[in-house]
C-alpha cells in the first residue's frame, strides 16, 4: 500500500525517467528495480535526471499514452453511464500509475527491435571487416575482475616500443568496439580489446568480431552472477576465448586458483611469483608504490597491491617477446598511475585513503584486504563498503565471507545501510570482530564529509560504490 | 557515544562572534551531525537574543545576510532550566527540545569567559569545555599570570593596573612601569581575545597611547615584557585529570609588529607569508609547524609547562596553551590560555591522529564524564540553622 501511495505525487514520472536513465536503458533491470522498490519518494538520491532527448522523447510518449487513457476512460464512462462502469472508471484510473510504470518502456522496447537491432548487425559487420583487414597483433582482455586494469598496464608498456591502440575507459561491449575500431589509423602494431560478459555466447560473439590473436584471463568471480545463474556458466563465458584462440596463446591469472586449474598446454600461467622462466622477488607492498624486481631488473610501480604483480610482469614478458627494451619496458611501467577509483591512493588529512569504489566482486574486494592487512605502520585501518550488488542467491554467503575478512585486518568498519548490511554485519560477528562499526544512513553525506573522519596515520580502504537503482 | 541531542552555542556579543559562527559549524556542528547527533544550534545574536532553528547551523545563512532577516522576524527562543536544560523555539511549548550535552562554542566575553558555563551549571546540564572556574581565570590574563606565577610556572615580568587607577593619575602608573619593566612591552586588555587592543610598546613615547588603548577594552590594563629571540608555539590539551596533549605547535605568520593580530590570526588564511616548511599545515590560523621542529629537549619543556598550567588553572574538556621560548636561553614563559580554541583546533589533532569527529566524540564523552565527577560532589547537607533563627 505504501508503495502503492508513493506513486501519487508530483515528478514520479520523472522517478521512472531517472531509473531508466540510471540502469542506461536495461529494461531488465528497469523491471528488477520497479518489484524492489518500496518508495518511489526515496529514489533519486545521488544525481539527477538529464533531459536527453530520449528522454524527452520517452516523456512525450507517455504524455501522449496518459492523455488516451484518460480520455478512453472518460469516452467509455459517458457512452455506458452506469454505475458499474463508474466503479470501473475509478479503478483504471486509480490503476493508471501501476500501468504508466511498464508503458513507459514500450517504446524503448518496439525501438529496440525494429530499428537499434537492424542498425547494430550492420555497424558489427563493418566493425568485423576493418578487424580482420587490420594488421595489427590483436589482444583480447577478458575476466570478471582486473580486465580494465590488465588492458592498462599491457597499453602502457607495450605502447613504450610499439604503436598501440586500446578500448578506452570501461568500454567492453559490441557497439563500443565497433567503434574503437572505426577510429583507428590502420598502422597500429597492437591492438588491445577489453571484453565484457554478461550472458553465455557474449565471449564467442567478441571475439568473431575482434578476431584475437592473444588472450588474457584476468580473473573468474561472481560478478554478475544474477544474470549469468551459475558460476559454471561465467567460467563457461569466460572460457569461450580459449575457443576461440584455439592453439594461439592464452594468459591466465594464477594468482586465481579456479584458472590455475584450467591451464592447458597452450596456456601461459602468470603470478606475483612471475610466469614461465621470469621471476618475481624481493616484493615490497607500500601504500603509495609497489617494488620488485622481474628477472633481476627492479621494478617500482605506482599501482599498489600484489594483485597487480602478476599481471604487470605479463605484460613485461610480452613486451619482450615484441622485442622491446629494457629500457623501453622500464619507462612503460613509469608511465602507469593509479586508475581512477581502482586502487587508486590519495593522502587527505595526512590519511591515506585508498579510493577502490570501481571494485564490485568479492575477489576485488579480498585483494583489497590483503593489500591492507600487508601495509603496516598505520595508527586505524578503517574499510568503507555499502557491499556488492548482483550477488544472486549467493548476496548472503558473500557478505558474509566479507565480514569474515575483515574481523583481523581492520580497526573500524563504516557500512552503507542497506539490504546486505546485516549478512557484513553477521560475518564481522561471526569471526569476532572487536573494532567499531558504524553505519551510515546518508552515503553522500559521509563521502562528502570523509575528511571529518580521518587523522593523521589512518589508512582507509573505501571499496564498491552503489548508484540509486540499487538502494 | 549514544545518539544525543546537542545544544551548540555560537555567536555571541564579543568580536569574535564572526569566528566563533565558523568555529561551530565547520568544527562542531557538521561532525556532531556526521556522527548522527541530533544538534540544535543556539546562535546568539551581537544584541544577545538567542535563536535557534536548522537554517542557523548553515554557513550560507551568515555569508547571504539572511541572519539579518531571521534574526528581524523570529522570535528569540525560550529556555527552561527546571531539572535540565529545555530548549523552547519561538516559545511554543509544543515543540520543546530536551538538551543532553551543551556544546559551547564561544570566543570571547560572554562566553569563552565562564559566564556560560555558570549558566550551564545552573542548568545543571553537562557541558563540553573547561568549567567556570577555569575559564574566568584563562581569559583573564592577570588571573592566569597569576596563578603561573603562584606555581612557578615562568611567564613574562608584568604590572597589572584598574584601568581607573590609570586614569586618575596616569603619570604613577607610567613611572611604575618605567621602573619595574624593561622595554620592548606589550600592553594588552586583560579579556579580550584574538589580539584586540594589544600593541607592542618599543619606547616610552608609545606607552601612554598603548594604555589608552587597551583602556578602551577593559576595565583593567596587563603590561608586560616582551620575551627577544622568541618562538611563539601552542599545545592543544583535551580531557581533565588524563590530559591528552595535542602537537605542540609553531604558528607560522606574524605581522610587522610582532603580534599576531586579529587579521593574521583569522583572515589570512595562510596568504601572508607564504607557505610554511614541509610539515606546514593550514590550519583555523594560517600555516603552522606541526610539530614544532625544536629539539626534543625543549619540545619536551613546553608539553611540560603546558601540562603544569592546565593542573593549576584546572582547565577541562578542551584547552589551548599559548607558550613563549627565548631561543637563546631556551627558558619557556607561559603567555596565555585558550579554553575554548578556533575549530577546536582540530588540524592538530587530526595530525596527532584524532580526526574531528572522533575529537567531538572524546570531548561529549569529557563532558559526561566531568558531569558525572560534579554530580557525586554533595552540595546539599541538611542543617537546623532555620530552626534555630
Amino acid at each position: 500500500m505504501k508503495k502503492y501511495l508513493s506513486r501519487l505525487n508530483f515528478g514520479y514520472e520523472r522517478v521512472l525517467l531517472y531509473m531508466l536513465q540510471q540502469t542506461e536503458y536495461d529494461v531488465g533491470e528497469y523491471l528488477r528495480w520497479l518489484r524492489r522498490v518500496k518508495d518511489f519518494r526515496a529514489v533519486v538520491k545521488r544525481q539527477s535526471l538529464v533531459p536527453t532527448r530520449k528522454i524527452k522523447m520517452l516523456f512525450l510518449t507517455l504524455a501522449i499514452f496518459v492523455l488516451l487513457y484518460i480520455s478512453a476512460i472518460f469516452w467509455m464512462v459517458i457512452v455506458v453511464n452506469t454505475i458499474w462502469i463508474y466503479a470501473i472508471g475509478f479503478v483504471l484510473i486509480m490503476l493508471l500509475p501501476v500501468v504508466a510504470q511498464y508503458e513507459i518502456v514500450l517504446p524503448l522496447v518496439i525501438g529496440k527491435y525494429l530499428i537499434q537491432k537492424p542498425m547494430e548487425g550492420r555497424i558489427l559487420n563493418r566493425a568485423r571487416e576493418k578487424f580482420s583487414n587490420h594488421p595489427a597483433t590483436k589482444i583480447a582482455v577478458v575476466g570478471s575482475y582486473g580486465k580494465t586494469t590488465a588492458k592498462e598496464i599491457l597499453a602502457s608498456v607495450l605502447g613504450a616500443g610499439k604503436k598501440i591502440a586500446a578500448t578506452p575507459g570501461n568500454i567492453n561491449q559490441p557497439l563500443g568496439i565497433a567503434k574503437f575500431v572505426d577510429k583507428l589509423d590502420g598502422d597500429e602494431d597492437i591492438l588491445i580489446v577489453e571484453m565484457g560478459e554478461f550472458r553465455v555466447g557474449d565471449i564467442t560473439k567478441m571475439c568473431q568480431l575482434v578476431n584475437p590473436d592473444i588472450g588474457f584471463i584476468t580473473g573468474v568471480s561472481e560478478a554478475h552472477l544474477a544474470t549469468f545463474g551459475s558460476m559454471e556458466n561465467i567460467v563457461a563465458t569466460l572460457f569461450e576465448l580459449r575457443e576461440f584462440l584455439g592453439k594461439k596463446p592464452l594468459y591466465l591469472n594464477g594468482d586465481n586458483e579456479l584458472l590455475r586449474s584450467r591451464v592447458d598446454k597452450f596456456s601461459i600461467l602468470y603470478s606475483h611469483d612471475g610466469l614461465g622462466n621470469h621471476r618475481v622477488k624481493d616484493v615490497e607492498i607500500e601504500p603509495l608504490q609497489t617494488k620488485f624486481t622481474f628477472d633481476g631488473q627492479p621494478i617500482t610501480s605506482k599501482l599498489i597491491g600484489r594483485h597487480n604483480i602478476g599481471i604487470t610482469a605479463a605484460a613485461m614478458a610480452l613486451a619482450k617477446k615484441f622485442g622491446l627494451s629494457k629500457h623501453e619496458i622500464a619507462s612503460g611501467i613509469k608511465a602507469l598511475t593509479p586508475f581512477e577509483h581502482r586502487m587508486a591512493p590519495t593522502i587527505m588529512n595526512g590519511a591515506v585513503v585508498i579510493d577502490d569504489t570501481y571494485n564490485g566482486n568479492l575477489r576485488g574486494v579480498l585483494a583489497g584486504v590483503e593489500l591492507v592487512r600487508e601495509l603496516d605502520g598505520f595508527g586505524r585501518k578503517i574499510y568503507v563498503t555499502p557491499g556488492l550488488v548482483e550477488q544472486g542467491d549467493k548476496t548472503a554467503a558473500v557478505h558474509i565471507e566479507i565480514g569474515r575478512a575483515l574481523t583481523n585486518v581492520f580497526d573500524s568498519v563504516v557500512l552503507m545501510r542497506n539490504s546486505v548490511t546485516e549478512y557484513i554485519l553477521t560475518g564481522l560477528e561471526e569471526n569476532g570482530f572487536r573494532g567499531e562499526i558504524t553505519i551510515i544512513d546518508n552515503p553522500l553525506d559521509f563521502y562528502e564529509n570523509l575528511s571529518s573522519f580521518l587523522a593523521m596515520g589512518d589508512l582507509v580502504l573505501m571499496q564498491n560504490d552503489w548508484t540509486d537503482n540499487y538502494f | 557515544m549514544d545518539k544525543k541531542t546537542i545544544a551548540v552555542f555560537f555567536g555571541g556579543k564579543t568580536p569574535e562572534h564572526d569566528v566563533s559562527i565558523v568555529s561551530a559549524i565547520s568544527s562542531v556542528i557538521k561532525p556532531l551531525r556526521l556522527s548522527g547527533h541530533r544538534v540544535v544550534p543556539i546562535y546568539i545574536a551581537k544584541d544577545g537574543n538567542w535563536y535557534t532553528g536548522d537554517e542557523l547551523a548553515e554557513i550560507r545563512t551568515y555569508q547571504t545576510g539572511k541572519i539579518e532577516a531571521i534574526v528581524a522576524k523570529q522570535k528569540p527562543l525560550t529556555i527552561s532550566v527546571n531539572d535540565g536544560l529545555t530548549i523552547i523555539p519561538d516559545g511554543r511549548e509544543r515543540k520543546a527540545v530536551r538538551i543532553d550535552i551543551a556544546f559551547p562554542v564561544m570566543h570571547g566575553s560572554y562566553g569563552e569567559d565562564g559566564s556560560l558555563m555558570g549558566f550551564l551549571r545552573m542548568a545543571n546540564v553537562p557541558f563540553v569545555g573547561c568549567d567556570m572556574e577555569a575559564s574566568v581565570i584563562a581569559m583573564n590574563k592577570i588571573l592566569a599570570k597569576q596563578t603561573a606565577h603562584a606555581n612557578d610556572i615562568p611567564t613574562p615580568k608584568y604590572l597589572a593596573f584598574r584601568k581607573s587607577e590609570f586614569e586618575k593619575n596616569r603619570a604613577e602608573v607610567l613611572r611604575k612601569i618605567n621602573n619595574a619593566l624593561k622595554f620592548p612591552l606589550f600592553v594588552k586588555p586583560p579579556h579580550a581575545g584574538s589580539s584586540i587592543g594589544i600593541t607592542k610598546v618599543k619606547t616610552e613615547r608609545d606607552l601612554e597611547n598603548a594604555l589608552e588603548v587597551a583602556a578602551h577594552y577593559d576595565e583593567a590594563i596587563l603590561v608586560e615584557e616582551s620575551i627577544e629571540n622568541l618562538i611563539e608555539v601552542t599545545v592543544p590539551i583535551i580531557g581533565s585529570d588524563e590530559p591528552i596533549l595535542g602537537n605542540v605547535e609553531r604558528p607560522m605568520h606574524l605581522s610587522s609588529d610582532g603580534v599576531f593580530d586579529f587579521e593574521t590570526k583569522y583572515l589570512s588564511g595562510g596568504k601572508k607569508g607564504g607557505k610554511g616548511g614541509k610539515s606546514g599545515k593550514q590550519g583555523a590560523q594560517g600555516y603552522s609547524e606541526i610539530p614544532a621542529k625544536l629539539p626534543a629537549e625543549l619540545y619536551r619543556a613546553c608539553e611540560d609547562t603546558a601540562q603544569k598550567m592546565h593542573q593549576a588553572v584546572g582547565l577541562s574538556g578542551i584547552a589551548r596553551v599559548d607558550l613563549l621560548i627565548d631561543s637563546k636561553t631556551n627558558v619557556v614563559y607561559f603567555n596565555e590560555i585558550n579554553p575554548m580554541p578556533g575549530s577546536l583546533y582540530a588540524h592538530n589533532w587530526v595530525v596527532k591522529g584524532m580526526s574531528n569527529v572522533a575529537l567531538v566524540e572524546k570531548l561529549l564523552d569529557y563532558a559526561a564524564r566531568d558531569f558525572e565527577k560534579r554530580a557525586r560532589t554533595n552540595t546539599t547537607f541538611a542543617t537546623n540553622f532555620l530552626k534555630q533563627f
